[in-house]
């Protein structure tokens, strides 16, 4: 998908891709340039998806977040050091260097060897919103309780305990394709839940890449 | 974002929250909602949403149904006895012969109640404690080893839980008060530590286990942590107790609402104790 650079800011529009080929261009090379305005833009642009790519991958948000750190360092300072080919696809490179990250923990069953830092990086970790952390925990736990107990059991099973529908079903007692058609309802009325609360908020709250 | 794009994401976003995607697609999906705030938006809304839910579980219970075969039964089965019973009682007073006679006229509103179900044994005062202790039910509960995809803690637990299955609690004890060290917030070793130490006689030991995991709030393991609490108060002839945590089992309305009510109705009322 391309992206809509804002003619104000040179960025995204809030309502388009985080990151298209002009604007990934220009930011690989304005960090290549050593700007810190543009590494900044960065780590705001990628935190989200990496985050949520490396939650998914270990299912410990704790550990996670640590290693979200380790991935935007270590692709900031290979794209310091001008390492990236195809400057369009900047998507697939901090992918890349995410899944490389994943590897190395999984392999050392730890935490990662630390990247050799240069001195001068800039902070990195925005410092954390206590209110956007509670609210988004808040939403999720009300789009929860909207669910009957059925539904929310379905969930928890699926999400949790990685259960398939036919098992979920023979522990509750239901028919398996009532079981898959009751998470696919659950599933859909949780993520549109929060979608409508969050965007009640919505000027609270930034995209990746949007200017505050 | 394509429509296609979108049907194929709606398609993948829970497998890929709840880690059954193929690595393939999950690698596709990925590179989708790297550039695609909507997908991304939502992704993130299903893990905040795992995460709550893996934090605040609720215990699963099957599905009730009001008709299910064997409830259906019974009732058909019990206004079959009361009609029955009321046929022939309003038969005899009509036609009164021998000493059924002299029994209607004695006490006829009697004669038309249906038969009463055995009441439990009556309970003395004075023998309040001996029988109490005799109502306790202190036998481990069973448990299968699950398969369960789990956290690290989770094959310390199996091991210990293999141990218990056994029969061997002495071993499990310890076994499970380890694991429960290292993750004070892993309440099924809490649970079947307590249940061991009841087991072993260490009632007051078990008490304090099994009440830190009653407290911990909506759980798996809290509706039989107030049944067991339940059982060591009966063992101690603490009637009070005993009332307590049957009363809160029976408020959960879980599997074992019907034994804390049969136990409840054979538990004293009055300012029993210890």
């Amino acid at each position: 998908m391309n992206s809509q650079p804002s003619e104000q800011t040179g960025l995204l529009k809030p309502d388009a891709a985080p990151s298209g080929p002009s604007e990934s261009v220009r930011l690989v090379r304005a960090i290549a340039e050593g700007s810190h305005d543009a590494e900044k833009t960065f780590a705001e642009r990628y935190a989200r998806p990496v985050l949520a790519m490396l939650v998914a991958r270990l299912r410990n948000l704790d550990v996670a977040s640590d290693l979200k750190q380790d991935v935007l360092i270590e692709a900031l300072c290979a794209l310091r050091r001008g390492q990236v080919k195809d400057p369009e696809k900047l998507n697939q490179f901090v992918i890349g260097i995410a899944r490389n990250c994943l590897n190395n923990y999984f392999r050392a069953s730890s935490r990662i060897t630390p990247v050799e830092l240069p001195e001068d990086l800039p902070d990195l970790s925005p410092p954390p919103d206590q209110r956007d952390l509670f609210d988004r925990e808040d939403r999720a736990l009300r789009a929860i309780r909207s669910l009957d107990r059925i539904d929310r059991s379905i969930l928890q099973m699926t999400l949790v305990d990685g259960l398939k529908p036919g098992v979920i079903a023979s522990e509750l007692g239901l028919n398996p394709d009532v079981v898959r058609q009751r998470k696919v309802r659950a599933t859909r009325r949780v993520v549109e839940f929060i979608h409508r609360e969050s965007q009640k908020s919505a000027t609270d709250h930034t995209y990746p890449g949007r200017v505050k | 974002m394509t429509d296609c794009m979108k049907a194929r994401a709606n398609e993948w976003l829970e497998r890929y929250v709840d880690g059954t995607l193929p690595d393939e697609e999950a690698g596709k999906f990925e590179e989708h909602y790297f550039s695609c705030p909507v997908c991304l938006s939502e992704v993130e809304a299903l893990q905040s949403v795992r995460e709550q839910l893996n934090r605040n579980p609720i215990p699963i219970r099957p599905v009730r149904r009001l008709f299910a075969w064997p409830v259906l039964t019974v009732s058909f089965g019990a206004v079959a006895a009361a009609l029955v019973a009321g046929v022939i009682t309003l038969h005899m007073i009509e036609h009164p012969s021998g000493p059924v006679q002299q029994n209607a006229v004695q006490a006829p509103n009697a004669a038309v109640k249906p038969a009463a179900p055995t009441p439990p044994p009556q309970i003395a005062e004075s023998h309040v404690p001996a029988d109490l202790a005799h109502l306790a039910d202190l036998r481990m509960p069973e448990y299968h080893v699950s398969t369960l995809r789990g956290a690290d803690e989770a094959s310390a637990f199996d091991g210990a839980m293999k141990i218990y299955a056994a029969g061997n609690c002495a071993d499990a004890v310890s076994q499970l008060a380890r694991v429960d060290q290292q993750s004070p917030d892993f309440l099924a070793a809490r649970f079947y530590l307590g249940t061991c130490q009841m087991h072993d006689g260490h009632l007051d030991a078990a008490s304090r286990t099994l009440r830190q995991v009653a407290a911990a709030g909506d759980s798996p393991q809290q509706e039989a942590a107030l049944y067991y609490l339940a059982q060591i108060a009966l063992k101690q002839s603490d009637a009070a107790g005993a009332r307590k945590n049957l009363n809160k089992v029976i408020s959960l309305h879980g599997d074992l609402e019907h034994r804390a009510r049969a136990e409840l109705a054979q538990v004293p009322t009055g300012p029993t104790g210890r």
